[in-house]
């Protein structure tokens, strides 16, 4: 497949894959609390992910770093923005914070999108992994049947 | 405090423990993969045994719950892996009379997610905790269906236009995505054991906004990681501005060269 055909597949693939987030959005009638929830909620997952997603990528840095002659910079530049993200994170949801959802204080929170990003990415990782095993399963049988 | 101690050493210090043990089986020493192998299996047991240990702590519902579905979740995997390796791949591992009974337990195990859902009887996991619906589960299952819907509908159309001759798993991709999203609006508009109409519309809006915030910290992390390397590799000198290689480095890429050729020395 060309270049060009190539791009627009994975252009019209990438709308697919939020089409059925935006069709819920519209036919489920939200409410002005739904939707000021759903804003904490975004915020809160957002913090989260790139937060815990940057020091799991500053473990990777060994990895790295061996490859090369062990520079210090990269490390020193991925840990200022997995920090920034811990300061954004307490700024944000200490008392009063706009990101503090039923929770009493900024700790508790912090705990509770810890616990809550388990709970989605667990359930984002069986949707991933039945997606690959199913296409699997269906290549599989298709070779079979030729056969 | 003594809650609060009891709950950082029985539950949170066993998720760090599993996820610095999730991190070690990136580094390449087999010594430390093994390492960081006990560290999951002991950090996560304690992780998933934390609802029976600190039952007061809020966190602790999520491990309830995680073990609520862990048969559901078993029975996909395990049918999945049979329905696989039961196929026409280089890796055979199972007799291809086997592949039914894999699809089977993947429908089974899909079911059983979906009945302990729609029926609160004795014999299906409990999805209650502390006299309520476990706040988790309103989390996870439309996570779990809208995620499912998305990459499955993306996936069928990927692989139609990528990949050659492959309509029937196309096809297939989509069915169950399309099982998956009428599952999702079924849940908007009827009630079931544990959330009403209004409930399950909340947990849905909840769990896109989820989602795209996942994407969204998922994407400027990487960008960031990206962006760190490149700014280091670009003020690395360019392959002509380099010294000429020393002794020990000569020798170095000699051994190399010797051991990946092979044969003997005279030849």
């Amino acid at each position: 497949m060309s270049e060009s055909p190539k791009q627009r597949v994975m252009l019209i693939a990438g709308f697919i894959l939020i089409l059925p987030s935006l069709v819920l959005v519209i036919i489920s009638s939200s409410s002005d609390s739904d939707l000021s929830r759903g804003f904490a909620r975004f915020a809160n997952a957002f913090l989260t992910t790139y937060t815990l997603t940057s020091i799991f990528f500053i473990v990777n840095m060994f990895r790295y770093s061996k490859s090369r002659n062990e520079p210090k910079a990269p490390w020193i530049g991925m840990s200022y923005a997995a920090i920034l993200g811990v300061i954004a994170s307490i700024a944000l949801t200490s008392q009063g914070g706009f990101l503090l959802e039923d929770n009493s204080g900024s700790r508790a929170q912090i705990l509770t999108n810890v616990v809550h990003f388990i709970v989605t990415a667990l359930a984002v990782m069986v949707a991933i992994v039945i997606m690959i095993f199913v296409a699997f399963v269906n290549i599989t049988s298709r070779n079979q049947n030729k056969q | 405090m003594q809650d609060e101690i009891r709950a950082a050493l029985l539950l949170w210090i066993p998720l760090a423990i599993a996820s610095l043990g999730m991190a070690m089986q990136f580094r390449r020493q087999h010594s430390l993969q093994n390492l960081g192998k006990g560290f999951l299996i002991l950090g996560g047991s304690l992780y998933l045994a934390s609802f029976l240990t600190v039952p007061e702590s809020p966190s602790a519902a999520s491990s309830a719950l995680i073990v609520a579905i862990l048969p559901a979740l078993l029975l996909i995997f395990v049918g999945l892996y049979i329905a696989t390796f039961a196929g026409d791949i280089p890796v055979k591992r199972f007799n291809r009379k086997l592949r039914p009974l894999g699809l089977l337990l993947f429908i089974s195990g899909l079911a059983l997610l979906e009945a302990m859902n729609w029926y609160d009887e004795k014999w299906l996991p409990s999805l209650h905790w502390e006299g309520e619906t476990n706040k988790y589960w309103l989390i996870f299952r439309p996570t779990f269906l809208l995620g499912m819907s998305s990459i499955l509908f993306c996936s069928s159309y990927v692989i139609k236009h990528m990949g050659e001759n492959r309509n029937d798993a196309s096809r297939n991709l989509f069915l169950l995505g399309a099982f998956s999203f009428g599952f999702l609006l079924l849940g908007l508009y009827t009630d079931n054991a544990y959330t009403t109409t209004d409930q399950f519309s909340t947990s849905v809006w909840l769990a896109t906004s989820d989602l795209f915030g996942i994407l969204a910290g998922l994407g400027l992390s990487i960008i960031v990681f990206t962006l760190a390397i490149l700014q280091y590799e670009r003020k690395r000198p360019g392959l002509g501005n380099l010294p000429p290689p020393s002794n020990e480095q000569l020798e170095l890429a000699a051994d190399v060269i010797r051991k990946n050729l092979g044969g003997e020395e005279n030849e």
